[in-house]
């Protein structure tokens, strides 16, 4: 059964029965293949950003990930959010509150914070954010209200 | 509204530790303290559990630590 380490980070690994590391560890290594097309086009971005700096013309084009890239992240994304949810299964209450509560929180906050920036961004009073912005905000703060989570209760 | 739980004091009369006790009810050794130092407070279906599992009634177990005054 999972019990929390490292304030939320991370947790004991040798109390999960063998059904739920396997499940565990599937979902972590799909959600770790599901970002390294992206995170080598963000490599490339930033290398392209600073090169531009250097040069002294203007920024590159916002980073737009290819059909195919776009397409790994979704399939592999699921296929982790399928694992990790057949793992929260057969886990404890604690957990699962832990977990639903800071999903939800996380959802509500970054849904709360991309109206608002859309308004103002309608508005002409900020730039439009670019749409990978929310993967960003949603992790972000689903790290805090986790912490926020096991703090209070585990 | 907090809850205040006698789970120590029982566990402890049967020698058990948090760990056993655990087992005993399907969940984490952490949820069993986490409920003992006050920090969660268990489902229904789970002080139903551990109420059964200590033959006593639930309202034995856990209570309101400040109930309204009649």
């Amino acid at each position: 059964m999972y019990e929390f380490t490292h304030q939320g980070m991370w947790f004991k690994w040798n109390l999960l029965d063998k059904v739920s590391k396997r499940l565990a560890g599937v979902s972590l290594f799909a959600a770790g293949v599901s970002v390294v097309p992206a995170t080598m086009k963000l490599c490339d971005y930033a290398f392209e950003v600073g090169k531009a700096a250097g040069s002294g013309i203007g920024s590159p084009d916002p980073m737009l990930l290819e059909p195919w890239q776009a397409l790994w992240l979704i399939g592999f994304g699921t296929l982790s959010a399928v694992f990790w949810w057949r793992f929260s299964l057969r886990q404890d209450e604690m957990f699962n509150r832990v977990q639903n509560w800071s999903l939800g929180m996380a959802g509500a906050w970054t849904a709360t914070f991309f109206a608002l920036w859309g308004v103002l961004a309608f508005g002409g009073i900020v730039p439009p954010l670019h749409p990978m912005a929310v993967f960003l905000v949603f992790y972000v703060a689903l790290l805090g209200f986790w912490f926020a989570a096991v703090r209070r209760w585990a | 509204m907090g809850v205040t739980t006698r789970l120590p004091e029982l566990r402890q009369a049967q020698r058990l530790t948090q760990a056993d006790l655990a087992v005993c009810v399907g969940v984490s050794r952490q949820t069993i303290n986490s409920i003992e130092t006050g920090r969660f407070e268990p489902s229904l279906s789970l002080a139903l559990l551990l109420a059964r599992y200590f033959g006593e009634p639930v309202e034995s177990i856990f209570a309101l630590a400040d109930p309204p005054a009649d």
